[in-house]
């Protein structure tokens, strides 16, 4: 794969080629952060599509001070905020069947055992706080450290830690059974 | 370091926090932060596992996002403020203006329209001649036009288009146009339009084709209102999942008069992540309680069951969740039947009475399987009774053992009794305890093949009467048999009974008499074709033609 520094080089340049691998490398980040966020695949794909095209729109202000990846990743958090804030929506309703759904892992030995508990952590998941969810996600599906999530967040670092405290520890609370179960 | 300070800094990052040595240090002497550690390493694996996929078409993805793109400027560089602003009023004006400018003189800034311009195809034609021919007194002319601009991605074609949208001549022309090109710009004019009684239901399938949150929500909008309902129900259903979680959030701050409509959005969806916000409704008294309870049987989803249980409670209700369960079909039926089997007994003698109610014959395995359990054994035998399938006329005979249900269960046999059942019930009949209510089952079939059983009985002490009340319920297939009853004495007084209730005619006790009754009415047309009377008509004796 190409620079990351030097896409975002060319895509500030208006090269549409470079940006187009700028967006096939954070795809899937963006997608899973937006789906965490939004709680359904309907809502992140849009989440994602107006995250995407504002960060065409603005590369040129793009300085740098931070990766594209935490760049992006904050105007997908800025837009959630500002398009769902006042709708007061939960993506927890979201059904175990359809996280089942979600995770489209495929069929084999076992596997259904292992889906019906990713379903369920998937759940718990949704049912965080949005920091705490957004934090979680960061941390676990994407390997961000913790200043990297406050700069997404645009919190202080202590306050992540506390969110990835509480998240876990939420977690830890909910799933116990099934986890022991898991790891016998 | 403290146990929680430990905790935080291991669930920030379990593995590179155990390098400070503070961390390792508080981890070898405390077996609580172990733990602790423990959870948090086995919640990080099977995170691991449960991480979700990207988008489902990811070249689908790609291919709207380069078509956005496409639509809108290069990206924009390092500029001042307020020269964007400028820049962007200017466009905005320039559009405007040229399309507003109606072709007064005052409009210096469009050109005026070319002399007999060739053939469109022939050449490119530029924004200000678009802008010239839109407002063209020719009607093909305009169309070709409107044409053009929705072909064209520019913001001031498609500021034209929305413009167009908003002038009565090409409003018509304009709307499905917008509907193609997906020009999201278009939505706020495309709602007024949707109120409009002409062009309302073409506004509707644009916004359908142009999708997407904005629009769905809109489309919700004229769910509530408007003249196109219909149509901007089909619209929504057609759109899938984003109609379905935009519908999701419109209920949850629905209006009270907003209830209906949004209960016939849900039904026609078939929305069952809104099931809770109809069963609110359902359980609140009000205009749309009724609405509500048939919504939850025609969404057929099994979880709307355990509300419309406890709403049957409510005599006012009751017909009402029935209709509702029945419309629920197979799932409705399945939830009930494992209630059955499972809970409190007073939950399930419940789910017990409304599968009778229901009378759906799937439900018969269920209810005979809850007849081997005594606390719930009555109310099984009469929901068998309700249902009447003689199927589980065996099962039912089986309880006749328990006095707690025998009365329920004769009640039953009876409902279910027909034909098939006969050899059963003369079985049943040659216990003494039982005779004399099996007899009378056995007339109720008003099968052929009981009547044997009746003549025999006819001439017990104890049983003749009840049996001449079975004979009776058979009808004329009885008579023959009963005429040659009247010879014997024991079995006179009865025999003669049936005869009169049947026939509706007392010819005494002499067996020729009734024969010659019996010959005259087979022989005779008019007579044998009108059916007689039957038991419980009988309207005096001595009234007939025997003489």
């Amino acid at each position: 794969m190409e620079d990351i520094h030097e896409l975002v080089e060319r895509s500030r340049r208006g090269d549409r080629d470079s940006f187009r691998s700028l967006v096939d490398a954070h795809l899937d980040v963006v997608f899973r952060l937006a789906r965490r966020l939004s709680g359904n695949d309907a809502d992140a794909d849009d989440l994602s599509q107006e995250a995407f095209f504002r960060a065409w729109k603005a590369i040129g202000t793009f300085r740098g001070d931070a990766t594209f990846k935490t760049w992006i990743c904050r105007i997908v958090m800025n837009l959630h905020c500002t398009r769902y804030a006042t709708e007061a929506r939960r993506p927890s309703e979201v059904g175990l069947d359809a996280a089942l759904a979600e995770g489209r892992e495929p069929s084999g030995h076992a596997v259904a055992i292992a889906q019906e508990l990713s379903a369920r952590v998937r759940l718990a998941v949704d049912a965080l706080p949005e920091k705490q969810r957004a934090a979680l996600s960061l941390a676990a599906y994407e390997g961000m450290s913790v200043d990297e999530i406050a700069e997404v967040l645009g919190s202080r670092p202590e306050t992540v830690k506390v969110n990835l405290w509480l998240a876990r520890k939420r977690l830890r609370e909910v799933l116990e059974g099934d986890l022991r179960e898991s790891t016998k | 370091m403290t146990c929680e300070e430990i905790e935080i800094a291991l669930a920030a990052d379990p593995r590179s926090s155990q390098e400070g040595a503070a961390v390792r240090e508080h981890l070898a002497g405390c077996e609580a932060c172990r733990e602790a550690l423990r959870g948090f390493e086995r919640i990080d694996a099977v995170l691991g596992q449960a991480r979700p996929a990207g988008p489902r078409d990811r070249a689908a993805f790609l291919r709207a996002l380069d078509e956005r793109i496409d639509h809108a400027a290069s990206p924009r560089r390092v500029v001042p403020f307020l020269f964007r602003v400028a820049a962007a009023a200017a466009v905005f004006a320039v559009a405007w203006l040229a399309y507003r400018g109606l072709g007064t003189d005052a409009v210096a800034v469009v050109p005026p329209a070319p002399p007999a311009p060739p053939k469109a195809a022939d050449r490119v034609v530029t924004t200000s001649e678009l802008c010239v021919r839109v407002r063209s007194s020719d009607a093909a002319e305009r169309s070709a036009a409107l044409g053009e601009i929705g072909r064209r991605s520019d913001a001031v074609s498609r500021s034209l288009l929305v413009a167009a949208l908003q002038d009565p001549r090409l409003a018509a022309e304009a709307v499905p146009i917008a509907g193609q090109v997906r020009l999201r710009e278009a939505i706020p004019a495309l709602s007024r339009i949707a109120r409009d009684p002409a062009l309302g239901a073409s506004a509707v399938a644009a916004l359908a084709s142009i999708g997407g949150r904005e629009a769905a929500a809109v489309l919700l909008r004229h769910l509530t209102e408007g003249p196109h309902v219909g149509a901007a129900r089909e619209a929504l259903r057609g759109m899938g999942d984003v109609a379905l979680v935009a519908l999701r959030e419109r209920v949850q701050r629905a209006r009270p008069v907003e209830t209906a409509p949004l209960l016939d959005a849900v039904v026609a969806l078939r929305a069952v992540d809104c099931l809770p916000w109809v069963a609110s409704i359902a359980e609140r008294s009000g205009a749309s309680q009724a609405d509500a309870i048939a919504a939850l049987g025609a969404l057929g989803d099994a979880r709307a069951v355990g509300t419309l249980v406890r709403l049957s409670k409510e005599r006012a209700l009751h017909g009402m969740t029935i209709d509702a369960l029945r419309a629920m079909g197979e799932a409705g039926a399945r939830e009930l039947a494992r209630r059955v089997a499972t809970g409190r007994r007073d939950d399930r003698v419940r789910a017990i009475q409304l599968l009778g109610e229901l009378r759906d014959e799937a439900s018969v395995r269920a209810l005979v399987a809850a007849l081997a359990d005594p606390s719930v054994r009555a109310d099984a035998a009469r929901a068998l009774g309700e249902i009447g399938d003689p199927a589980s006329a065996p099962a039912l005979a089986a309880c006749l053992d328990d006095p707690s249900a025998r009365s329920a269960a004769i009640e039953a046999l009876g409902r279910v009794a027909d034909a098939s059942t006969v050899p059963l019930l003369a079985r049943l009949s040659r216990d003494p305890s039982l005779r004399r209510d099996i007899l009378r089952i056995l007339g109720e079939t008003g099968a052929p093949e009981a009547l044997p059983h009746l003549v025999r009985a006819l001439g017990s002490r104890d049983t003749a009467a009840v049996a001449a009340e079975g004979l009776a319920l058979l009808g004329e297939s009885a008579i023959p048999s009963l005429i040659r009853a009247l010879s014997a004495g024991n079995t006179a007084g009865r025999a003669r009974e049936a005869l009169v209730a049947i026939s509706s005619v007392d010819l005494g006790d002499d067996p020729g008499a009734w024969q010659r009754w019996w010959r005259d009415r087979r022989s005779t047309p008019n007579l044998s074709s009108r059916p007689l009377a039957g038991p419980g008509s009988v309207t005096s004796s001595g009234v007939g033609t025997s003489t």
